[in-house]
């Protein structure tokens, strides 16, 4: 008997476009070839558990 | 019970204690407890995000379903293959980005900076709807731990549910957002491994998919059926049912918190999209094979399933060796534990901080701060067990409830927070104090967790309009639009329009890849502004 080409189709058809989605999106910047910009404000990270690594030497 | 799967079970219980204690040391401000000081390896981040978000939904709840409902049931793994995606392209790295410059810790803290509000409104409506639908969710997912103890180990649903807060309010106290993010890692591949195992174990007892779809076929056609066997309108309402669950995704706080914890907000396009977009098609396919298969088994007569969400452990003790089936019922406890953990963590950090320490306004040292944030874990696992103890265990039903009440509440505003400049903090905070009422009275007075045509009066006539689809998807939309025209009849500060005019403009790849990040530490705060004006070409 085997799934129907309708019920393949509910499997596969959705599968595929995600994946296109994927790939447009992952690749977007790389395709415009213009991405956000991005500063040191935006990111800076907990300096303070660096400070406190460092005193304890765990870096 | 059986001592090889107390065995398997037993090595990841002692996986999962290691890491609470090396997390327990990088743990020491609120800041490192909820958001892991924002410098979370992007590969944790976004594996962490997947198994915070597929919980014991993913592992009973929805396996349950495609048993119930066949071929039918996929329709929910569209909608969530969808809103997985939805969640990169439209929140993820532009929430990072304003979470970076607000500093921002919390969903709440990014809505009160984002749209200036200083009446504390928007902090006190979120931390409601926070603690109100992030505690029915963790509730069920106490009640998936019980109810894969139970199938696993032969004790009672109860017991497994008390099981199931001991070990995870330990090690979530214990060890924070790093502890949550690197166990969810660990247990994404439990996951993982779990939902490709089961459907080609059970593939290969019935002797092939052709002889599973026989079998369903033979027992009811309409279990291979895209729709259920609906047609026409009927069949699209029907798709709309399942899919629905693609408009939470913009919501959810303990998913787009792993957001605002990644290092580098432009990692999440890549590698970001890539490892979540893989790791999800991989896990909905397996859930969905588990379930369909599962109930090729049970019509074979091979299964007994006493209930259709214990069918993957029940097809783990009936099919594979003892450890195995102990590692099989370690992944769903997984599942069950990586989204229950970050849920507990979110609802802490909404009283704690949100509530106790911004709106209270009480200022208490980082360390007090932590160990209030973990008392506070301990009394949301006390309710949550409360509700899962007396609760109607349909973990499927609990979770669309739940996640309903956080897709209204959070996804329109952050949404159009993210993506429209002329959102106002009137137009949120009337937007959330809708979403939050309307879902709190539809879903606990009215329908439940979808439209049906048993409620009173004319709700009862929109009820069969809408039969089957879950309240949250269409209430979703009038929250987005009552936003829009609050939004639209007020005015929004200059500063803030101004701020997200800029924030957001792109520049060119090479300038980006030239400059690195140590190279950027080293600058001063002029020469980086120098470097910007330049970059986008304003002089």
């Amino acid at each position: 008997m085997g799934l129907s080409g309708a019920a393949w189709a509910t499997l596969l058809v959705p599968t595929f476009l995600a994946i296109v989605t994927m790939f447009l999106y992952g690749f977007w910047d790389r395709i415009t070839g213009k991405e956000y910009y991005v500063d040191e404000e935006i990111l800076a990270y907990d300096e303070d558990l660096m400070t406190t690594l460092k005193e304890e030497g765990k870096l | 019970m059986n001592p090889g799967v107390l065995f398997g079970f037993l090595i990841y219980l002692i996986l999962l204690a290691y890491i609470g204690w090396w997390a327990n040391r990088y743990t020491k401000t609120e800041d490192q407890y909820f958001v892991g000081g924002r410098k979370v390896h992007v590969l944790a981040a976004t594996l962490s995000d997947k198994a915070s978000d597929f919980s014991g939904w993913l592992m009973l709840g929805y396996p349950g379903s495609a048993f119930r409902a066949g071929l039918g049931a996929f329709w929910a793994a569209i909608g969530c293959l969808f809103g997985t995606l939805a969640d990169y392209v439209l929140i993820g790295p532009r929430l990072r980005i304003y979470a970076g410059k607000f500093r921002a810790i919390t969903v709440p803290d990014y809505l009160e900076a984002r749209l200036k509000d200083d009446t504390k409104l928007i902090r006190i409506l979120s931390a409601l709807i926070i603690i109100i639908f992030m505690t029915a969710y963790v509730a069920a997912q106490f009640t998936a731990g019980g109810k894969t103890f139970a199938e696993g180990f032969g004790i009672s649903d109860n017991a497994g549910i008390i099981l199931t807060v001991i070990i995870l309010t330990a090690y979530v106290i214990t060890g924070g957002f790093f502890a949550v993010v690197w166990t969810d890692v660990v247990q994404a591949g439990f996951m993982l491994l779990t939902l490709l195992i089961v459907p080609f174990l059970a593939l290969s007892r019935i002797g092939g998919l052709e002889k599973a779809t026989q079998i369903i076929g033979s027992a009811d056609p309409a279990k291979l059926h895209p729709f259920g066997g609906a047609t026409g309108l009927a069949a699209i309402v029907f798709a709309i049912g399942y899919a629905s669950w693609i408009v939470g995704y913009l919501g959810q706080p303990h998913i787009v918190t792993r957001y605002m914890s990644v290092e580098d907000p432009r990692k999440l396009r890549r590698p970001g999209i890539f490892i979540s977009g893989t790791w999800t098609i991989l896990v909905l396919w397996g859930a969905f094979f588990a379930g369909f298969l599962g109930l090729a088994l049970y019509k074979a007569g091979i299964l007994q399933v006493s209930d259709p969400e214990k069918v993957v452990p029940a097809m783990a003790v009936e099919l594979m060796p003892g450890w195995l089936a102990g590692f099989v019922i370690a992944g769903i406890i997984s599942a069950v534990m990586s989204t229950a953990d970050s849920q507990l963590l979110v609802a802490s950090s909404a009283i704690a901080r949100d509530f106790y320490h911004k709106v209270l306004g009480k200022e208490l040292g980082k360390k007090q701060m932590v160990n209030i944030s973990r008392i506070v874990v301990a009394g949301v696992a006390l309710v949550g067990l409360w509700f899962a103890i007396t609760g109607p265990k349909v973990i499927y039903q609990m979770v669309a409830t739940a996640w309903g009440g956080l897709a209204v509440g959070f996804g329109p505003i952050l949404t159009l927070s993210l993506w429209w400049k002329r959102v106002t903090k009137e137009g949120g905070i009337v937007g959330m104090a809708y979403g939050l009422i309307s879902e709190v009275i539809l879903e606990a007075k009215i329908y439940g967790w979808a439209f049906n045509p048993k409620a009173p009066g004319i709700f009862g006539t929109i009820g069969g309009w809408f039969n089957g689809v879950p309240v949250f998807f269409i209430n979703f939309f009038i929250t987005l639009i009552v936003i829009i025209i609050v939004s639209l009849l007020t005015k929004p500060p200059e500063d803030v329009v101004k701020l997200h005019e800029q924030i957001f403009k792109k520049v060119p790849v090479e300038n980006i890849r030239s400059k690195r990040l140590t190279e950027t530490r080293a600058k001063s705060q002029v020469e980086n502004v120098a470097d910007f004006v330049i970059s986008t070409g304003l002089i």
